[in-house]
């Protein structure tokens, strides 16, 4: 609504889209990994691929026809996205025929990579399949601080480039970055550095207890969740404004302004699933870690991805107790049914429950900075953790 | 639309916040965002202000603002209101 004033202004927050006329839910983004390998050796990685500069396809990786023959079944399940993630995705360089096919078809690409092997010509070949949306990771402002968390020499050069080839073929790319310890305290290095370079936003993710990054919180090269939070309350918006560009940290619902809650991405955990590079299907890339979380391969099995879309288990215990059944702090948050309860693929694999608390907000909950107004009054603390009463 | 109250039985939630002001209705957990306008007029619901009160406030707040405008405004806004269950 809006008036004369625009000053009265009512609005609803869009929930997650689950279904169709139909009934049925519909199947909105396929999140497909074409290779487990990787030429970096992120000490983050939650994949924890294997390494390797081999380009090209290796023996058990699907081939460019058989993504396609998945994306077309997924089109009949009201496919509008696909994300080429990792391992690296890039390393396939054979996968000119799904572009193409995309772009064809109305299906919008995203790709999440490293950076590192997008050369002029990869870029302008991105461009020519109007691939719609690139993030790469950058991890610090020097080499030093990127290359040691990268693992590898001359990432910070190639992914450096990488950008500098996506901006002139075009792209408005977003840089990814993982918070650590080395990396916060030159952090407005890092975000003059993209904004040099001609990024179009800095997304910032905490370090994720899964893969490899379980490793960095036991070395407590990690911020902790009063860290974070500091950082994103009172170090962030300082570069924010200095920079003026989109600047910002993946953070729950509940740790966010309406405003960034309506602007942000949401793991629509309904609408999507994981593709592997061997043809198996998953909610995500956590089928790489969560052998349950498997759900068999469409181009083998009988009744292919519908059948694994519609009939799964584990797809439909989801549906069925996603968000009521939420413990802990997330039972009470006001923003469930907007936040899902946010990784539910994380919570699962480290408690084999998909209705446990998310980590960063129940450890903020214990230590009395989940902010209070998020909370749904309740007489009952039961299954609730103690916390602290301070708020930050 | 003289007298204005709170829905009976909605149980509703009211948080204003620094920057935000949000109605969240735990039955269906629905959330509906409001402006800084939209939160003083919730307030006053609140408080059990009446109409003319509240529309007295707000030309108070606005005295460049036409009443009429701001008359139609209030209207609509209240309209929204009432359409989604929270006012009666």
């Amino acid at each position: 609504m809006r008036g004369v004033l625009d000053r009265f202004f009512i609005g609803d927050f869009k929930r997650h889209m689950k279904k169709n006329r139909q009934k049925n839910y519909i199947l909105n983004s396929l999140y497909i990994n074409p290779t487990g390998r990787c030429n970096l050796k992120c000490r983050h990685c939650w994949i924890n691929p294997y390494y390797s500069n081999d380009t090209g396809a290796s023996g058990n990786e699907l081939k460019p026809g058989e993504i396609i023959s998945i994306i077309k079944e997924a089109r009949e399940l009201g496919l509008a996205n696909i994300k080429l993630t990792g391992g690296e995705p890039l390393l396939r360089n054979d996968l000119e025929e799904v572009f193409e096919f995309c772009a064809k078809n109305g299906i919008k690409i995203c790709i999440e990579t490293n950076g590192t092997l997008i050369d002029r010509g990869k870029a302008l070949l991105l461009k020519k399949y109007n691939v719609d949306f690139i993030s790469l990771s950058l991890d610090g402002c020097n080499p030093s601080i990127n290359d040691s968390f990268r693992g590898v020499k001359g990432a910070f050069r190639m992914a450096t480039d990488g950008i500098r080839n996506l901006v002139k073929a075009g792209f408005n790319p977003q840089v990814i970055t993982c918070l650590h310890r080395r990396n916060v305290e030159n952090f407005e290095k890092l975000a003059g550095l993209c904004k040099d370079l001609g990024v179009s936003s800095l997304k910032i993710n905490p370090v994720m207890p899964v893969g490899k990054g379980k490793r960095l919180i036991k070395d407590k090269q990690n911020l902790g969740v009063k860290e974070i939070l500091h950082f994103k309350n009172h170090i962030l918006p300082g570069i924010r404004n200095k920079f003026q560009y989109d600047i910002f940290i993946h953070l729950p619902p509940a740790f966010l302004s309406l405003k960034e809650i309506g602007k942000r991405g949401k793991c629509n955990i309904f609408g999507i699933l994981g593709v592997l590079p061997d043809g198996n299907i998953s909610i995500c890339g956590i089928g790489f870690h969560v052998d349950e979380l498997l759900f068999g391969k469409p181009l083998r099995d009988r009744g292919g991805l519908k059948r694994i879309w519609r009939e799964n288990k584990k797809l439909n215990e989801l549906r069925k107790h996603v968000p009521d059944r939420l413990e802990g702090v997330c039972s009470k948050c006001i923003f469930k049914k907007i936040c899902l309860g946010c990784c539910r693929a994380e919570v699962y694999y480290r408690d084999k429950n998909f209705y446990a608390p998310f980590w960063f907000c129940q450890e903020s909950y214990k230590q009395g900075l989940f902010p209070e107004s998020r909370l749904i009054p309740s007489t009952s603390d039961k299954g609730m953790p103690k916390r602290k009463i301070k708020q930050e | 639309m003289k007298k204005l109250r709170v829905k009976k039985g909605k149980d509703l939630i009211f948080r204003k916040e620094e920057e935000d002001a949000f109605i969240f209705t735990p039955e269906d957990a629905n959330i509906r965002t409001l402006n800084e306008n939209g939160a003083f007029i919730w307030e006053m619901i609140e408080k059990k202000e009446r109409y003319d009160e509240i529309l007295k406030s707000l030309c108070l707040k606005y005295p460049k603002v036409a009443k009429n405008r701001i008359k139609k405004d209030l209207d609509r806004f209240l309209g929204e209101l009432k359409k989604r269950g929270l006012i009666e």
